[in-house]
């Protein structure tokens, strides 16, 4: 008996689930309503978003949360400490973990390795998640993969099937996965950046021993993973990793040294979204008006302290649901002729006059809506009076505003806390409104400077706020217009966006998939781009410097072959970036067509030896030649004199015969101002000879 | 206490059994745990913890039942306790339905010491009475199924699986299953039927009305029944209602005596929430497609119960025996007291 009571605790201990929630977002999309609350606290459907988090950790069975609160923690803090998660009741532990100093996700997650406080698997949980799934599936599967092998599967990521035209598929979650079928085992993990629309795979993924390859455009990241302990010390080792992306990137390069392994969980019936940006708010809203989070409905929501309900009747004053998705607070009133339409829900003391229509929106606590209003799509938080009159569509309304009478307000607004609108005024559609005049930059301080008087013309005799970078935003050169910078894309929009840009520019790029052409080093596309720039960059800078400073070919070698290392390029890159800087060096120095071989050969006597070091094989005197013939299609000079070049490389040895007899007779398809066949006909003469030369010897022979 | 409360809102229950088992055992608790002096202040206590738990879940019917109950029994077990004949206390009975204020006169501040006792023993046997009541309305199947006799059931309920198993073991006979969509809980009752043997067809909702034509009998399970005799019945009864009138089959419908309620469905109202149950529409139409551009604006419902009108019933079979829907009233008059009828 007494061995058994001993044995008891530390199974226990063992089954404990626990869950990092990470209640801040650590950007700016909801910037400036983010300036005075934190997003976690934004009412979805009149429910703080945390709420929603903390609810749905503890139906999935998670005995303790620690909230990581950064900034505006001591609202988050105040909020738990009241919520019936701080209840001796609760069915699981709750402690904020406040701290400014952390900016990142993967700051977060250092933190969490300093104090080690987790001995088994743990989950990473983003704060604004809204979901009914059941994590007790994908934790099984977790566990008995650590099972099988003690180190290699290091997490594993929740992630949802959706449709790629999906509405709660935005162009900032934009994911393709590469993913092992048998064993979910993730091989390549790409996010699409806003310009992209190609992917490159690496080809070694496609090479493992019997593996079969799933690539999924299908799914979305929740942002939820079940983590071993060792991941944060991964964040530890690795001080650069900000996001939980990186991490996934970095493992997966580093697969071969370190045997780490991700693993995907892939959810495909329960609901799970985050509210990342003003347009997953909306859906967000809407899913939850249209149950897809059920149980967690607008109706079966206890937020509100026990204690409180205890000794009031708050029990009583719940929503009631009508037809058509529409929840009415037991406790608001409708005024006569007013209609409120499908996917509809108004709060607990908010009244509404007379003839006004509300449909698809959210009206929170103890509003005043006046007569005759029109509001779809919106989001109207406490506290605020609409005056009779108003139009509002698809805007966002935030605590304690006051719109005057006969204001319209169209598609994507924001009218942040306690400002006021009005009267008879037209805003914009996309305008911002905040009370204080805060610019981009000083999100972190706390000067306000409030010197400026209101912006009045704008918005009305009795406005109160200014216009928010309003005017600034269309600077910045983004083609999407303002309302939809701050609203974020789906990605239905995003990509209509997209093809019409494509078709602007002759659209010649295909969407997807086009797969890297065999170097095994690109393990990671995206910043290969960046890297390659720079690497031209510095790698031109250093022969240019090399010919005015006359230094050795040998050094210059070296200090190539450095840059090389530092952002992992491969021979091909090399060759290709010293051929073209070479021309681009030869091109800049001379505006005159006639002197411009002498120029060249000069630059290319100075760099003979250098040449002959990189283009020993013939693969490398191919790309050489290759990219000569790319660089000649765009620049006349080079076109005019790619003979002579061609002949001074074949002369120095440094291009052999039958590599300039296999690039003549296999043209690939390059493109520019010239075609490939005009290049052909320049250098035809010098072709033959080295045909008939050819010959001689064969003969002599 | 309040983890009670939280697995309600959040519908953590299996079926409306298991509801009423957790409601009892919690009224049962709140009875053994907290203090009070006589009866009044229990029924007092019992009256408000039942208006928290009601609220927290109104379309689940079964937990107001039981607190009804649990308040009838401290009555009976305080009169039984001061000796007072059974007849004085059901004497008025009739006339007390109609002139419920009359009878408020009634004092229960008596200080009775073994009340408490008492009081839980009679919770205990309503607690055994609630355990056997499936087993006692699947005793009385031999009268009601014949040989060769083709019944039809929707969905998937435990009280007629265990009826139409008890019927098997003497009788042969045929069943048709209508699955009832989008659940598919019918085909779950198919399996379970054909591994006992007993020769199953399963067909789709849709069929219904073709082939009522040759069904002997209806039997259905039931949510609650309200107090006009009417179901509050899964999605689909009020179809199979309809058809088996149309063919004059009679439908026979099983529930245990805690799902009598004294709502009618007027009360109820337009208010979808406390009559009706909206699941996620996920089952319906997967949340991959329906949020697809093409389906942009499409409103998709998954609404769980169906109302289904007393004259369309035929029988109501509980643990106590066949009853008319007509005569729910009187059932009902017997189970609550009539002081109860708002909490």
């Amino acid at each position: 008996m007494s061995n058994k009571r001993k044995k008891e605790p530390t199974i226990k201990q063992e089954n404990i689930l626990e869950a990092v929630v990470i209640a801040d977002s650590f950007n700016k999309r909801f910037y400036p309503v983010t300036a005075e609350r934190p997003r976690c606290l934004f009412p979805v459907a009149n429910q703080p978003l945390i709420s929603y988090t903390l609810e749905f950790l503890s139906i999935c069975g998670v005995k303790h949360i620690y909230v990581y609160a950064c900034h505006c923690y001591d609202q988050v803090k105040r909020y738990v400490q009241q919520s019936k998660w701080a209840n001796a009741g609760s069915p699981c532990t709750v402690t904020v973990v406040c701290s400014q100093s952390l900016t990142s996700v993967g700051d977060v997650l250092r933190e969490v390795d300093q104090k080690t406080l987790f001995k088994t698997d743990f989950l990473v949980v983003p704060g604004d998640v809204v979901s009914n799934m059941q994590l007790a599936t994908s934790l099984k599967e977790h566990r008995a993969r650590r099972e099988k092998d003690k180190n290699a599967p290091l997490m594993t990521l929740v992630l949802r099937t959706s449709s790629p035209t999906h509405r709660s598929r935005t162009a900032e979650d934009d994911i393709v996965l590469a993913l092992d079928q048998s064993t979910n085992r993730v091989l390549h993990y790409h996010r699409f950046l806003k310009t992209q629309s190609k992917v490159n795979f690496p080809l070694s993924i496609f090479q493992g021993p019997g593996s079969r390859v799933e690539l999924r455009y299908d799914l979305i990241d929740t942002g939820i993973s079940v983590c071993s302990p060792q991941v944060p010390q991964l964040f530890t080792d690795n001080f650069d990793y900000q996001t939980q992306y990186d991490l996934v990137k970095g493992v997966l390069i580093n697969e071969e040294f370190l045997g780490n392994q991700i693993h995907a969980h892939i959810e495909k019936s329960r609901y799970c979204s985050r509210v990342y940006n003003f347009h997953s708010y909306d859906v967000v809203s809407h899913d939850i008006l249209s149950r897809w989070s059920h149980p967690f409905v607008p109706e079966n929501t206890i937020d509100e302290p026990i204690e409180n309900c205890k000794s009031g009747d708050c029990f009583f004053e719940s929503y009631s649901l009508l037809r058509h998705n529409v929840y009415l607070h037991n406790t608001c009133t409708l005024g006569q002729n007013s209609v409120v339409l499908d996917c509809s829900l108004i709060g607990r003391g908010t009244r509404i006059g007379k003839r006004c229509k509300i449909s698809n929106s959210v009206v929170g606590n103890n509003c005043h809506i006046h007569d005759d209003c029109i509001i779809d799509g919106s989001y109207i938080w406490d506290n605020s009076t609409i005056g009779s009159n108003c139009k509002i569509s698809k805007s966002f309304i935030c605590d304690g505003v006051q719109v005057h009478d006969g204001v319209i307000v169209h598609q994507g607004s924001v009218l942040c806390d306690m400002v006021h609108v009005g009267p008879k005024v037209d805003l914009d559609s996309g305008s911002v409104v905040h009370l204080s005049t805060l610019s981009n930059d000083d999100f972190d301080s706390d000067e306000l400077q409030e010197t400026r008087p209101y912006d009045i013309g704008e918005l009305g005799d009795e406005g109160r706020g200014y216009l928010w970078g309003g005017h600034e935003g269309s600077e910045s050169g983004s083609d999407a217009p303002l309302v939809m910078q701050m609203w974020g894309l789906s990605l239905q929009e995003h990509n209509k966006l997209k093809q019409d840009q494509l078709d602007d520019h002759d659209g010649s790029e295909s969407e997807l998939s086009s797969l890297a052409s065999g170097d095994e080093e690109n393990n990671d596309p995206i910043i290969l781009d960046d890297d390659l720039s720079t690497f031209q960059k510095e790698v031109k800078e250093s022969l240019c410097g090399g010919i005015e400073e006359n230094i050795q070919c040998d050094n210059l070698v070296l200090e190539i072959n450095s840059s090389k290392y530092a952002y992992n390029m491969s021979v091909k890159d090399v060759v290709q970036t010293v051929t073209r800087s070479l021309l681009e060096i030869a091109t800049d120095r001379t505006s005159n067509n006639a002197h411009y071989f002498s120029t060249v050969k000069k630059i290319l006597a100075h760099y003979i030896p250098l040449l002959l070091n990189y283009n020993k094989h013939g693969s490398s005197q191919l790309d050489c030649i290759y990219t000569l013939e790319e660089f000649a299609l765009n620049s006349e000079p080079t076109l005019n004199c790619l003979v002579k070049i061609l002949m001074y490389l074949y002369e120095s040895d440094v291009l052999s015969e039958e590599v300039i007899l296999h690039w003549n007779s296999n043209p690939r398809k390059l493109t520019g101002i010239f075609s490939t066949e005009e290049v052909r006909n320049k250098v035809e003469k010098f072709i033959e000879w080295l045909e008939e030369a050819e010959e001689e010897d064969s003969d002599d022979a | 206490m309040e983890q009670f409360l939280l697995d309600l809102k959040q519908e953590k229950f299996n079926g409306s059994y298991d509801l009423a088992y957790k409601t009892i055992n919690h009224l049962r608790k709140v009875i053994s745990q907290t203090r009070w002096a006589h009866a009044q202040e229990l029924m007092n206590t019992i009256r408000k913890e039942g208006k928290q738990i009601v609220a927290a879940q109104p379309s689940e019917y079964v937990v107001g039942n039981i607190v009804r109950r649990v308040l009838k029994i401290i009555r009976e077990e305080y009169v039984r306790l001061l000796g007072e004949s059974e007849e004085s206390a059901n004497k008025e009975s009739l006339h007390q339905m109609f002139t419920p204020g009359d009878y408020d006169g009634e004092d229960h501040t008596k200080l009775l010491k073994e009340l408490k006792t008492t009081v839980i023993e009679a919770v205990n046997e309503y607690i055994e009475e609630m355990e056997a009541s499936i087993h006692n309305i699947s005793a009385q199947a031999i009268e009601h199924i014949h040989s060769n006799e083709v019944i039809l059931t929707l969905g998937k309920s435990r009280t007629v699986e265990a009826f139409l198993k008890q019927a098997a073991k003497k009788r042969k006979f045929h069943v048709i299953v209508v699955e009832g969509a989008p659940l598919y809980h019918g085909h779950e009752l198919a399996k379970s039927l054909a591994s006992k043997g007993i020769e199953t067809t399963v067909i789709t909702d849709t069929a219904i009305f073709a082939i009522m034509s040759r069904v002997n009998k209806v039997i259905i399970g039931t949510h609650s029944v309200l107090a006009n005799g009417g179901l509050k019945a899964v999605n689909g009864a009020h179809m199979v209602a309809l058809a088996a009138a149309h063919h004059a089959v009679p439908l026979i419908v099983l529930g245990a005596m805690f799902k009598l309620c004294l709502l009618h469905h007027s009360d109820i109202g337009g208010s979808e929430a406390t009559f009706n149950r909206l699941a996620s529409p996920q089952e319906v139409l997967g949340y991959y497609d329906a949020g697809s551009e093409e389906m942009t604006g499409v409103q998709i419902y998954n609404p769980t119960f169906d109302y289904v009108p007393p004259e369309l019933v035929t029988l109501f079979i509980s643990n106590i025996g066949g009853n008319a829907p007509s005569y729910m009233y009187r059932l009902l008059s017997e189970l609550y007291h009539p002081d109860d009828h708002v909490l």
